[in-house]
């Protein structure tokens, strides 16, 4: 537990440093696109289910975390 | 003369009038009438189909055959307003139908019992307004979720916004699930009246916040941290528990709280015009003595302007619950047990191919926007096994 979180700080960390880089909007053209979007994919979806339904973690995945079903 | 003087001055006020009038028509068409739009419509489906031999409902072995039907469809619909702010309404309705063997093991007396077969009907309805003025977005949903043993209320409320030049967003959600359930208990643990069956209350409460961050033109990546409170009756009801020397079997009891943290961290990033990297990365801790670490990994690969494959792999670990133990294990009953493999140490791998076609004139019609197909392969080192197809139509 300590050393996931001290992974996730140091890593914050890293990306606010990192992300003084200028962005121009006609340089957004790549982010933009749909497969770069920072959410799971809708055809991910069934996967995902069956996942929070086959094991004991979920969430942090834009899923459930519990709830909602007989699942679990 | 005079009579035809006047006639030709009063066609020209009247064509003037005309016209006049239509001048002052773009006047009046400042008015821009904003209907309601449907700016988006997904049809999911998929068949899922899994195999194994450590059923918690026969006491950790027995079969785990399972087969699921699901589709669903997702509907967008969008109302801009006169500041160029927008009204998203979101319409999903989703349909499930699983036959299961180890679930017809629950009551073995009845040749076909209810739970050998279910159909799940899952209805959500969602508004969020987005105010581009701000950046920022707030909205809301509502879920119900209905099973022959399980009925589910749900809500959520979420908030977005965008600062330091679009570069940095913050979305938080807060959840809720207010769950009831059939304590459908194994046949033999029943009392007199076996087929009326106890409700049971189970309560969720989930809120997620999410980072998502510019690193530069072509990285961007979200940080995602979940903090999830269950309460209530958390236990199956109907998986049996097996210790040494007894072959009476007793019911699974599992405590009435659980508290789970996962966190993640999810980082895209555009390689070239062909290649698009996604990667995930989840760590996971709850309180009952779970902790898992989850890498996935997707390279999108444009062949060309139609078609993109998506070859995938995951990769999942999980150490298992304190309150595991397999069936003939314990010699003295536990206060707190289950012999669901689920919630055992075990480690598991899914790989998967998807393609993808999008035309640039769209399938037939340019409202047919794409149709995505996705097969996928599960594994786990406790012997079960599964496999997916998924389909995603997306109609713009």
């Amino acid at each position: 537990m300590k050393k996931g979180l001290f992974v996730l700080i140091v890593l914050s960390g890293i990306c606010m440093i990192i992300s003084c880089a200028k962005v121009l909007p006609h340089q957004r053209v790549y982010l933009n696109q749909s497969d770069m979007e920072l959410s799971s994919k809708p055809i991910d979806k069934s996967e995902m289910n069956f996942e929070s339904y086959r094991e004991g973690a979920s969430g942090a995945n834009g899923g459930k975390v519990g709830g909602g079903c007989g699942c679990n | 003369m005079k009579k035809i003087s006047l006639q030709i001055f009063a066609f020209f006020i009247s064509i003037l009038s005309v016209w006049g009038q239509e001048k002052i028509e773009p006047k009046e068409s400042n008015y821009e009438k904003r209907n309601l739009k449907i700016e988006e419509v997904n049809i999911l489906g998929s068949y899922y189909t899994q195999d194994g031999n450590n059923s918690g409902v026969t006491g950790g072995i027995g079969t785990e055959k399972l087969t699921d039907y699901s589709s669903s469809i997702d509907i967008k619909i969008i109302k801009p307003t006169a500041k160029a702010n927008k009204h998203i309404i979101g319409v999903n309705v989703g349909i499930d139908y699983y036959t299961s063997a180890s679930s017809d093991n629950i009551d073995p007396i009845l040749v076909s019992s209810p739970s050998y077969s279910d159909i799940r009907i899952y209805p959500t309805v969602s508004y969020s307004y987005e105010n581009s003025n701000n950046n920022s977005v707030i909205g809301g949903n509502v879920s119900f979720s209905k099973e022959f043993d399980y009925i589910s209320r749900g809500g959520q409320v979420n908030y977005s916004k965008a600062f330091n030049k679009k570069k940095t967003e913050w979305i938080a959600k807060l959840n809720v699930f207010f769950d009831e359930l059939q304590e459908i208990k194994p046949y033999e643990l029943r009392g007199s009246n076996t087929r009326i069956y106890e409700t049971k209350t189970r309560n969720t409460f989930n809120l997620s916040n999410a980072i998502n961050q510019t690193i530069n033109s072509k990285i961007q990546i979200a940080l995602i941290l979940d903090v999830a409170y269950q309460n209530g009756y958390l236990s199956t009801p109907f998986n049996r528990f097996f210790i040494k020397n007894d072959s009476i079997a007793k019911l699974e009891v599992l405590p009435d709280s659980r508290i789970k943290i996962p966190i993640g961290i999810r980082g895209n990033i555009f390689l070239n015009d062909k290649l698009i990297l996604r990667n995930f990365y989840r760590f996971y801790w709850d309180n009952w003595g779970i902790l898992s670490n989850t890498i996935q990994t997707e390279l999108n690969i444009n062949l060309n302007s139609i078609f993109t494959l998506s070859p995938s792999l995951r990769w999942y670990q999980q150490t298992g619950s304190k309150f595991f133990y397999e069936k003939n294990e314990l010699i003295q009953l536990a206060d707190f047990r289950t012999s669901d493999f689920d919630l055992s140490n075990f480690q598991s791998i899914f790989g998967g191919l998807g393609i993808k076609i999008q035309p640039k004139n769209g399938i037939i019609s340019p409202f047919f926007n794409s149709i995505e197909l996705k097969y996928g392969y599960y594994a786990r080192t406790n012997g079960l096994n599964a496999h997916l197809i998924s389909m995603n139509v997306k109609i713009k």
